[in-house]
């Protein structure tokens, strides 16, 4: 089913949770939207649910206006992030209960109800409360509770959040399996960037209530055309720099008195905000990559890794980089980063 | 179209935010605001006469007499007017009640000591309402009387030939300190429980200990919940009425107003009665406004997210044991005496000096024997299963619309249905009165024609505030999430109502419901107004009910039958305590969740 979003608005009072947002979610598509805590990305999600209606813009699903239709005429099922389940009705009721609502003949939601357990694994836990269950199994009784009604869309708000770091890691794959083998459309909220990045065929960024920016993961990460964007995904540390030549999506940027090549978006100004990817810093000279000169500040071991915070000549802003392979630098002493053209990103300041 | 589309939608929760509303707004904002209509030709400067304001105190507060070996001293109280006595009354009681309260609770929620746990038990004693009675084994202990009350005689076996009494008005703020400060205690120990662990032992590994711990960290924390029941206290002293009669003390507004519903005339007719219900009114909604930032029902929401992690109770040093065994102790055994004691006089023969005489079960016998009397209770009981119908549905559908902020205007249904606990009842009363008797004069609605129905429809206004809100709190132990998951997978509301709602709140309204309909049980203040109209107790056919009866008997009219009255009274009244005891600890034990206090406010 494909999903479009044009120019919904919403207000909570005086607060502005999202400000004419479009999008459009591709039929059979793992779409994840992302962003900060507070940003409207649950709304928008609700919205989507029918459980908030916006005060501008309308919702389709495929052709159908379904901006004000309530959340049970929609088919968009929903998974909770505390997953919501009825703690008085066991698994298997819990998943029969979307069946039983329709009204459908006993056998056929049985049959369709030992599917669900099936395919979740689930299988010998139906007559057990959710309280007997673990937070794994839980979660796989919601997702099988809103797979069973075979809905149009499924939604779903940081279903894994609640769980531990493993777990999270073991059904982020089960989900992203089941959504392809079922051919399902799922739209699935999280601000967990790396859950989005290895999950999603494509996400939305939003921020403040505005849709920042759309694209496949690997678009996203390697040329975000939003400062927002090139921040808000993987290790970053920012600092203002002036421009000193510019060409060819390329812009050569003085920060200090180091002078680098960078990734230029959209950059028509003297001055710019220079994103850098910290973690694609290299402790040695690489080919076509740009010398960063600076005093180290703290320094970190952190296994992998070596944190290191530095001022960079000529400059007062912090920077933070994540360099592999190297002993943890002095404080005061003088550090050299290689940075990669795609590790730093220019924009217009 | 937004508007539009969401109304067709929620045709199910516009019900349930009307059924509630038009009903709280007919029987109770319209019955309230026509107090109004009898001051129609009220002449305010009567007000104003030394009756009602005196500013020359009339009377000792405390005399002191000899006759003879014996020496008498007399707590009286001074009368500064029906105005002035009252609100310096309420203001005492208040102020007595939060001092014993908020520490006894204090001391036995945060402290570990020997005999702890009875503390808590005498604290809790008083919670058990026996209207009438108590005030009435209150004036046996400790009123004045001539032949010595039972403190006299016990101070007399000690060596000491002393009667300490305490009458007129003294007596009412007594008696209405013992009986009111649990309420207090109970608030502030439910708000004290709320407070996570984590909060007290960082004050203690910061350095603080004992005193510092409670001053600094505890009573700021509680102070929502021991405002709220130095508000509720203050409101329930203002409108009470059982203490006055008993003390016989009429100077004070409500038994001004409760005296109206005698002849329909009080001595400055229905005007006077409206300006002093009127006054009564903004006396208890005045402070109620001025605490109202910490009084919000939202106060639970904090609760919700999860129950507070338990804290380790603290040893009780030295001087904190001397405070609690020689100063907390002696209060408790005195409010805790005239509860044992209303069991004693209901099983004696009689009582009317310092101590019972004879043991007889006689009292109960003449419950079922004299039709009058067991008249009462059947009609209450009649009452109550009349009204916990309607409290279930009203009361649900309220909280479901307050909890879940389903139409605009829940906001306005929130404050609406637990106005009924700030309103004095006797106001309500004479407002019901009022209302009824001119809108609909003659029907069944008058209370003049049939008092019954009167009864059940401000039984349910008054009471259903305590079922909203064990339903309330339900729900916001309920994630919205459940409700919302069971409409994405295709439920109407009223499905989600019945399959989802219901079942997960269901024992949170059976608790509200119990509790409601001890209330409706003990109610007073409408039942002795209102309830009167029907006959009186010596009528085999009259209306009222058990707290009718009960004030009826202590107030010792010709009934025949060997019996002292106030005996009779006592054993219905001892009755009436089981009943509640037994509720008290269903609701609480059986039925609530942690962290939640059905009985608070």
């Amino acid at each position: 089913m494909r999903i479009r979003v044009e120019g919904v608005s919403k207000r909570f009072g005086k607060f502005h949770a999202l400000k004419n947002v479009s999008l459009e979610v591709r039929d059979g598509e793992f779409f994840a939207i992302l962003g900060p805590s507070g940003s409207g990305k649950t709304t928008l999600l609700r919205i989507l649910a029918g459980f908030e209606f916006p005060d501008e813009g309308r919702i389709y699903f495929g052709d159908e206006d379904v901006t004000f239709k309530g959340p049970e005429e929609r088919g968009a099922a929903m998974v909770f992030q505390n997953w919501a389940l009825w703690p008085h009705m066991t698994v298997y009721e819990n998943i029969a209960f979307g069946l039983k609502v329709r009204k459908l003949p006993k056998e056929v939601v049985d049959q369709k109800v030992r599917w669900a357990l099936k395919l979740l694994g689930l299988e010998g836990l139906e007559n057990r409360y959710p309280h007997q269950l673990s937070g794994g199994q839980q979660q796989r009784v919601a997702l099988a509770r809103a797979l069973v009604v075979e809905p149009k869309v499924l939604l779903l708000d940081e279903p894994l959040s609640n769980l531990d770091a493993r777990l999270r890691l073991k059904l982020r794959g089960e989900l992203k399996k089941i959504q392809r083998e079922l051919g399902i459309t799922a739209i699935y909220v999280t601000h967990d960037q790396e859950e989005a990045l290895a999950m999603a065929d494509r996400l939305a960024l939003i921020n403040k209530g505005e849709l920042v920016e759309v694209g496949t993961p690997e678009q996203i990460y390697r040329d975000p055309q939003h400062p927002f964007t090139a921040i808000f995904i993987g290790k970053t540390s920012t600092a203002k720099g002036r421009v000193v030549e510019r060409g060819d999506g390329l812009a050569r940027i003085a920060v200090g008195e180091n002078i680098i090549t960078a990734k230029a978006h959209g950059l028509n100004t003297e001055r710019a905000l220079v994103v850098f990817k910290s973690d694609l810093a290299k402790a040695r000279p690489r080919e076509g990559y740009s010398p960063l000169t600076g005093r180290v500040t703290v320094s970190m071991y952190m296994g992998s890794q070596v944190e290191v915070r530095m001022v960079p000549k000529g400059s007062e802003e912090e920077l933070v980089f994540y360099l592999a392979e190297q002993e943890p630098p002095p404080p005061g002493s003088e550090v050299t980063v290689y940075l990669p053209v795609e590790g730093v990103h220019a924009y217009p300041l | 179209m937004v508007e539009l589309g969401r109304r067709f939608r929620d045709r199910v929760a516009l019900a349930l935010f009307l059924l509630p509303t038009v009903y709280l707004v007919t029987f109770f904002v319209f019955p309230v605001a026509s107090v109004l209509l009898g001051l129609k030709d009220f002449d305010w400067g009567l007000l104003f006469s030394p009756f009602y304001f005196n500013l020359e105190p009339v009377g000792k507060m405390i005399e002191i007499r000899s006759f003879g070996p014996r020496t008498f001293v007399i707590v009286k109280g001074v009368d500064v007017g029906v105005v002035l006595n009252s609100l310096i009354n309420s203001a005492l009681v208040t102020l007595f009640a939060t001092l014993i309260g908020a520490s006894v609770a204090v001391l036995t929620a945060l402290f570990d000591f020997p005999g702890r746990r009875v503390f808590i038990f005498l604290a809790s004693l008083p919670l058990l309402v026996a209207p009438f009675v108590n005030a009435y084994v209150v004036k046996l202990l400790y009123g004045f009387n001539l032949q010595g009350n039972t403190i006299s005689f016990l101070l007399k076996s000690l060596g000491f030939d002393v009667v300490v009494g305490f009458t007129k008005l003294a007596g009412v703020t007594l008696a209405q300190t013992l009986a009111f400060f649990p309420i207090v205690y109970i608030n502030t120990l439910a708000a004290i429980m709320a407070i996570d662990a984590s909060l007290i032992e960082q004050a203690r590994n910061l350095g603080a200990r004992g005193f510092t711990v409670v001053r600094k960290v505890v009573l700021p924390l509680a102070m929502p919940g021991i405002l709220a029941g130095a508000t509720l206290v203050y409101i329930l002293s203002l409108e009470d009425v059982g203490a006055p009669i008993v003390f016989n003390f009429k100077n004070l507004v409500s038994y001004q107003v409760y005296e109206f519903f005698q002849e329909f005339t009080s001595i400055g007719g229905v005007g006077a009665a409206a300006a002093l219900c009127v006054i009564m009114l903004v006396a208890s909604l005045v402070p109620l406004a001025v605490v109202k930032k910490y009084l919000s029902l939202r106060y639970y929401a904090k609760l919700s997210r999860g129950a507070p992690r338990p804290f380790e109770r603290m040893r009780l040093g030295r001087v904190g044991m001397a405070a609690a065994y020689l100063l907390v102790l002696p209060v408790l055994v005195a409010a805790a005496a005239p509860q044992l004691g209303v069991f004693v006089l209901a099983f004696s023969e009689r009582w009317v000096g310092a101590l019972p005489q004879g043991f007889t079960l006689g009292n109960f016998e003449i419950i079922f024997s004299k039709p009058g009397v067991f008249r009462g209770i059947v009609n209450s009981l009649t009452y109550a299963a009349m009204a916990v119908p309607l409290i279930a549905v009203l009361g649900f559908s309220a909280a479901y619309t307050v909890a879940r902020e389903t139409v605009r205007g829940a906001g306005a249904l929130d404050l609406l249905s637990t106005a009924p606990l700030a309103v004095p009842g006797l106001v309500v009363a004479f407002g019901y009165f009022i209302f009824l008797h001119s809108v609909a004069p003659g029907s069944p609605l008058d209370p003049l024609t049939l008092p019954a129905a009167v009864l059940v429809i401000a039984y349910v206004a008054r009471k259903m505030p305590f079922t909203v809100r064990a339903v309330f709190t339900g729900l916001l132990q309920t994630p919205k999430e459940m409700e919302e998951v069971a409409e994405s997978l295709g439920a109407t509301r009223g499905t989600v109502l019945r399959k989802v709602v219901l079942p997960l709140t269901k024992r949170s309204l059976l608790a509200g419901l119990l509790l409601s309909s001890i209330y409706v049980l003990s109610e007073v203040s409408v039942s002795v107004t209102i309830g009167a109209l029907g006959g009186d107790v010596v009528d085999p056919n009259h209306a009222g009910p058990i707290t009718f009866v009960i004030m009826r008997l202590i107030q010792a009219p010709a009934f025949g039958g060997g019996a002292q009255p106030q005996a009779v009274a006592a054993a219905m009244a001892s009755i009436l305590m089981l009943i509640e005891a037994l509720v008290l600890f269903v609701a609480t034990n059986r039925l609530a969740r942690r962290g939640q206090s059905l009985i608070s406010v």
